[in-house]
């Protein structure tokens, strides 16, 4: 439907200047010569086209209700407009038939047919009901003119624009604050003033389609966040602020939309952070891009969710009792939990059949695994990077780990808004990185993986950066890895939002999984691009979840329709979320949750 | 209103404690603010947004300790004043008359601390304070209110909650759960670094040879047996349990 | 070297609490001969007098004085210094209990004494008496001695073995007329806690339970056992998210974290979430149906086993123990 409106709109826009000029000109016609037919019949092609496209616009908003798309009068009002405008048109098409006593033609098949039904008329009452058409439509359009601009119809003028000014750079990356300047007072965004301006022109591009709120895991379990509601909230509160700073009304005329005035003060305007944005919202994003990723104009809502966090951790220190401690965890310990950093190495201990040597004690190394705090700390995760160790040595794979000096990688801190902290771990990692001359590195959080990759080589980082998906294959590919023994599991494949979204690996995962024998693959209804967030990321699994539903049982319930024997991930995140899902809908008998290199261990 | 805050500086719990010769390392230690002593700062750092006051952060120790006072200020105090010596006086007696001596000249209407240091974990210095002081006090506080030369403090009486009614001078020992103390903001970060500190030393605080004379030595220190692998019950179950009363009674001695 | 020994007999409700006699136990090695007195301040039942001779008090101030029935650091601390001037004791002792930690700073610093806190062991060693105290949370301890002065000392309860009891023992009895002048802070209320629980992070004994307990009525259970072994009630997260207690019992990485010398873990797997909240317990006892189950790597004592069945055996089994003392 859309795409019938977008080239459609562009083809009408000659139609009707041509129409304009008809009722200045009589039967006036563009200078064609006898091409001027097929100009005619795709023009009528096309208004019949998009009439129908309207019709169908009704019936999704009115009819069929979509949750998604609201159904009140302003979001009915375009589709009035449209309807107006098309049937406008060719009425007035038929009328000028009538009036001119122009012949039926093949190239004008639906004035034409309306032309014969109103033949009888007369030449005046056809020009007369011509110009009346022609008054509507001119009238409509002219209103349609002044509507655009003060509606989400400014998505017109704005997404191509935003489209257009896109980031080019991977997704989700994160602009770094520069705190060289110790006097600066404000860091992040605290007033709607303070984002850039393409993040801003955001707000204006937004059509309110409601696809990221669809989408959106906080919004489909019960929070209050909703992508969509953030943006039109902001983008109604810079209209009003903007109109308190001009003093000038936003609205045009003024005398009609005399409610919304541009006097109010602007010291008195709502915060932007408590009464705009709620922190509630703020703090319910797992910055999973999914509606991003849904967005067709390109906005991007998760690098001003975390703008605001910057506001809430760095200026003012405000944030939930959880988040400090985190911080104060990472800070002294390295560690989400605070524990003795120098046990972050003693996984390696877990199992004696693995060969795992730090950068200590081996300078022959050709990848540096990057074991990370859950892998290093969290009883479950210690098992996917011993599988993984395992997979590694077995293939004869040179590596090794930075051990007890492994820092947190800062990704969370970062999403939470603590970009100071970030830096600070980022430029300490880097350190190490070069002290060792560590070139590749690998890792099995996916988290991980997307800072390393996209995020640290702003900071200096010079070094291929993998995922242990991605290497795994590349050991299958080589040969290095052989996958004999079966593993006869029907596995529910979760693709997570940072391997996913974030870094467009779908396929490799799935062709380790189809690699492995006996190994059925099941696809979850929303998969790829479409995979639900388990509700870790964004600093979540570290937060309390206060309101509706737990969004990893909500994700959980959604891999058990498969009657899956497994759930695989290839998150240690996800690994968690969907265990504790599991255990909550008591099925820890039926149903277990492994890693990709776990099920790989098993077919070596 | 004037508040001064005392702070000590203390590992962070999670370190692995190391003892040579009879004394703790202290090498690659983490060290933070006294848990229990981030409460008092939160608390006076309350008081002042809401009453407005004027807090002062104390303390005593190395060069080091300095950190952990510009946490303080982060966090939203003042100023500062540190008593540098390189050890700390052994004794909990001393180390009173010593913060007595340099607060004596400072005017003051509640002075706040953590209730015990996660360090030494015995809970007189404060106390001993408010006696050399000449001051009442109230400990283990959950919550305060200061209304005009009083204060309403409820405290946490091994379960039961006392609501204590005090006169201002008055010295206040928190307990875990008085307030969630703030994650100090990055501007607050950078002003600390400029609010004043003052460095005293205790020979300039008026003290005779009688009152730095410590009572208590330290005879000797060492670690806390390996903790051993875990022991497996077995047998039937009355049984099992039965050999784990016994274990907890006589073996670990915790009931 | 004999000492005379004074101890606060400190008491709850009339009754004696359990320290006390822990105290008199002490005193009882301490004092080679001299004269061991006990002090009760406040009203008190009159056969408390014989309990305390019981255990070795061969005298006992009776201190009586309507300010003293409720605990205030003035009355206190003036009515307890008068007396240790009058009666002129080597060594002072009371319990490590909120009374004990909130008088004893106070009154050492009266009398110009040394104080020695939270004391888990005594050793007399020639003319000094060493007392073993921990520190930094128990991982590391701590001898003690007191250089000049009384020797003034505050005991952790449950650490020191109760000396034998002695049926039948008197003492004397001596009325003391304390001098309080002044008492500053007035206690105006006074909020009982309903539940006879105890507050989670100061408890040393905690029974938790996770998801294993299944159900609110596994908690009782729990509770059950907790009392007994004067303990409180904790739990894991899963439990509470499983509705099966309160979200104040929530131990772990995010809820609370305790340091209990005793953690009795039902039916917690042991994730490291729950375990961030709980690692440094003194000790730490698992049961679980699980044997792989990973709290069993961090436990010093583990059953495996059903814990409903283990809790009541347990709770038999500890309210029937063979100490003569009740557990308090």
């Amino acid at each position: 439907m859309h795409f019938i409106m977008f080239y459609g709109f562009i083809i009408i826009q000659f139609g009707a200047l041509e129409l304009i000029l008809k009722g200045f000109f009589e039967g006036y016609e563009w200078p064609l010569g006898d091409a001027h037919k097929f100009f005619s019949l795709l023009q009528e092609i096309t208004v019949s086209l998009v009439l129908l496209a309207t019709f169908y616009a009704f019936y999704r908003r009115y009819i069929e209700k979509l949750p998604r798309l609201k159904r009140g009068l302003k979001s009915g009002m375009v589709i009035i407009f449209l309807t107006c405008l098309m049937i406008s048109t060719l009425l007035s098409l038929a009328f000028e038939q009538v009036w001119l006593g122009h012949e039926g033609s093949v190239y004008a098949p639906v004035s034409g047919l309306i032309a014969d039904a109103f033949s009888g008329i007369g030449s005046t009452a056809g020009g007369a009901l011509f110009y009346v058409f022609w008054w509507v439509h001119l009238l409509t359009l002219l209103s349609f003119l002044v509507y655009i601009p003060q509606s989400k119809h400014s998505h017109l003028l704005f997404a191509p624009v935003n489209v257009a000014l896109r980031d080019t750079r991977p997704a989700g990356r994160l602009s770094p604050i520069n705190f060289e300047d110790e006097t600066t007072e404000e860091y992040g965004v605290g007033k709607i003033e303070d984002f850039k301006q393409n993040q801003l022109i955001d707000l204006y591009a937004c059509v309110e389609c409601g696809r990221c709120t669809s989408m959106c895991p906080a919004a489909g379990t019960g929070k209050t966040l909703s992508p969509m509601n953030l943006i039109t909230k902001m983008r109604d509160h810079l209209t009003e602020k903007g109109a308190a700073v001009t003093s000038r009304t936003a609205w045009m005329p003024a005398f009609v939309f005399k409610g919304q005035s541009g006097s109010a003060d602007p010291a008195e305007m709502p915060n932007l952070i408590g009464d705009v944005i709620t922190e509630e919202e703020l703090w319910a994003c797992t910055t999973c891009r999914n509606c991003e990723d849904q967005c067709p104009v390109a906005n991007e809502h998760v690098a001003k969710i975390v703008d605001m966090r910057r506001y809430l951790v760095l200026t003012e220190g405000s944030m939930p009792q959880e988040a400090a401690r985190y911080f104060q965890n990472i800070e002294r310990q390295s560690n989400p939990w605070g524990l003795n950093r120098k046990e972050r190495s003693a996984w390696r201990e877990g199992r004696e059949d693995i060969q795992v040597p730090t950068v200590e004690e081996t300078e022959d190394f050709e990848y540096l695994f990057f074991v990370g705090s859950m892998g290093s700390y969290d009883m479950r995760s210690q098992k996917i990077a011993q599988s993984f160790a395992k997979i590694l040595n077995h293939a004869g794979v040179k590596f090794a780990i930075l051990g007890n000096e492994e820092r947190s990688s800062g990704d969370t801190a970062r999403r939470m808004g603590n970009e100071f902290l970030f830096q600070q771990l980022c430029q300490e990692n880097i350190e190490l990185f070069k002290a060792y001359n560590v070139k590749k590195i690998v890792t099995i959080d996916p988290h991980i993986y997307n800072t390393l990759k996209n995020e640290y080589p702003e900071f200096g980082l010079e070094a291929e950066v993998y995922h242990h998906t991605e290497l795994i294959w590349k050991l299958i590919e080589e040969g290095r890895l052989k996958l004999t023994k079966p593993v006869d599991e029907s596995v529910a494949y979760h693709d997570s939002c940072y391997l996913g979204r974030y870094n467009n690996i779908y396929d490799i995962p799935r062709k380790i999984l189809g690699a492995v024998p006996g190994v059925k693959v099941l696809e979850m209804e929303r998969s790829r691009a479409d995979s639900m967030c388990c509700g870790a990321g964004g600093g979540m699994m570290w937060l309390e979840e206060k309101q509706g539903k737990r969004i990893n049982i909500a994700r959980t319930e959604q891999a058990l329709k498969l009657s899956p024997t497994v759930i695989g991930t290839n998150c240690p995140y996800c690994l968690t979320m969907m265990t504790d899902g599991v255990k909550a809908k008591v099925m820890e008998e039926q149903v277990r949750t492994l890693d990709i290199a776990e099920i790989v261990e098993r077919a070596i | 209103m004037n508040i001064i805050v005392l702070v000590k500086q203390t590992f962070d719990t999670e370190e692995k404690i190391a003892i040579q010769d009879g004394k703790v390392v202290e090498e690659g230690v983490s060290f933070v603010v006294n848990p229990y002593d981030e409460y008092a700062i939160e608390e006076a750092v309350k008081i002042k947004e809401t009453l407005g006051a004027d807090v002062t952060v104390l303390s005593i120790g190395p060069a080091r300790v300095e950190n952990a006072i510009r946490t303080a200020l982060a966090m939203g105090a003042d100023q500062a004043v540190l008593i540098e010596e390189e050890e700390l006086p052994g004794d909990e007696q001393v180390l009173a008359k010593v913060l007595a001596a340099a607060i004596r000249n400072r005017p003051f209407d509640l002075i706040l601390a953590g209730n015990t240091s996660v360090d030494n974990g015995a809970g007189q210095v404060a106390l001993r304070l408010a006696e050399e002081l000449n001051i009442p006090h109230v400990s283990t506080a959950v919550k305060l209110s200061v209304e005009s030369g009083k204060a309403v403090v409820a405290r946490d009486v091994e379960g039961n909650l006392e609501v204590i009614e005090a006169p201002l001078p008055l010295l206040v020992t928190a307990q875990q759960g008085l307030n969630e103390p703030r994650y100090p903001s990055l501007p607050g970060v950078m002003k600390a670094k400029k609010k004043p500190l003052e460095r005293v030393k205790i020979a300039d605080l008026g003290l005779s040879p009688e009152d730095l004379t410590p009572r208590v030595d330290i005879v000797d220190q060492y670690l806390r047996p390996e903790r051993k692998a875990g022991k497996i019950l077995s047998g039937d179950l009355a049984a099992q349990t039965k050999e784990l009363v016994q274990l907890l009674h006589n073996e670990a001695k915790v009931v | 070297m004999s000492r005379k020994v004074l101890v606060l007999a400190e008491t709850r409700d009339g009754k004696i609490r359990n320290v006390t006699y822990e105290a008199l136990s002490v005193a009882q090695t301490i004092a080679q001969g001299g004269e061991i007195a006990a002090a009760v301040l406040g009203g008190s039942e009159p056969e408390n007098v014989s309990l305390l001779a019981e255990f070795g008090a061969q005298r006992v101030y009776v201190v009586n004085d309507e300010r003293l029935n409720q605990y205030t650091p003035d009355a206190y601390v003036q009515a307890f210094t008068g007396l240790v001037k009058e009666a002129g004791p080597d060594v002072i002792l009371l319990g490590h209990t909120a009374v004990g930690r909130d008088l004893a700073p106070r009154a050492a610093s009266r009398l110009g004494a040394g104080l020695i806190s939270d004391v888990t062991g005594v050793e007399p060693a020639g003319d000094d008496i060493i007392f073993t105290r921990p520190i930094y949370s128990g991982k590391a301890f701590q001898k003690k001695r007191i250089r000049s002065g009384p020797v003034f000392a505050t005991i952790r309860p449950n650490n020191i073995p109760l000396a034998e009891k002695k049926a039948g023992q008197a003492a004397e009895k001596i009325a003391y007329q304390p001098q309080i002048r002044d008492i500053r802070t007035i206690v105006k209320e006074i909020v009982r806690k309903e539940s006879s629980g105890i507050d989670l992070t100061e408890a040393k004994i905690i029974v938790a339970g996770g998801r294993g307990v299944k159900n609110e009525n596994g908690f009782k259970l729990l509770q059950e056992l907790a009392d007994v072994l004067g303990g409180a009630v904790g739990a894991s997260r899963g439990a509470c998210d499983a509705g099966y207690c309160d979200y104040s019992l929530q131990i772990g990485q995010t809820g609370k974290v305790v340091t209990p010398d005793l953690y009795i873990a039902c039916g917690i797997s042991g994730a490291i979430q729950h375990v961030a909240g709980m690692s440094n317990s003194k000790v730490i006892v698992a049961i679980n149906t699980d044997e792989k189950a990973p709290i069993f790597n961090i436990a010093d004592y583990g059953i495996v086993g059903d814990l409903f069945a283990s809790c009541t055996s347990s709770c038999s089994t500890a309210s029937s123990s063979s100490s003569s003392a009740p557990l308090n």
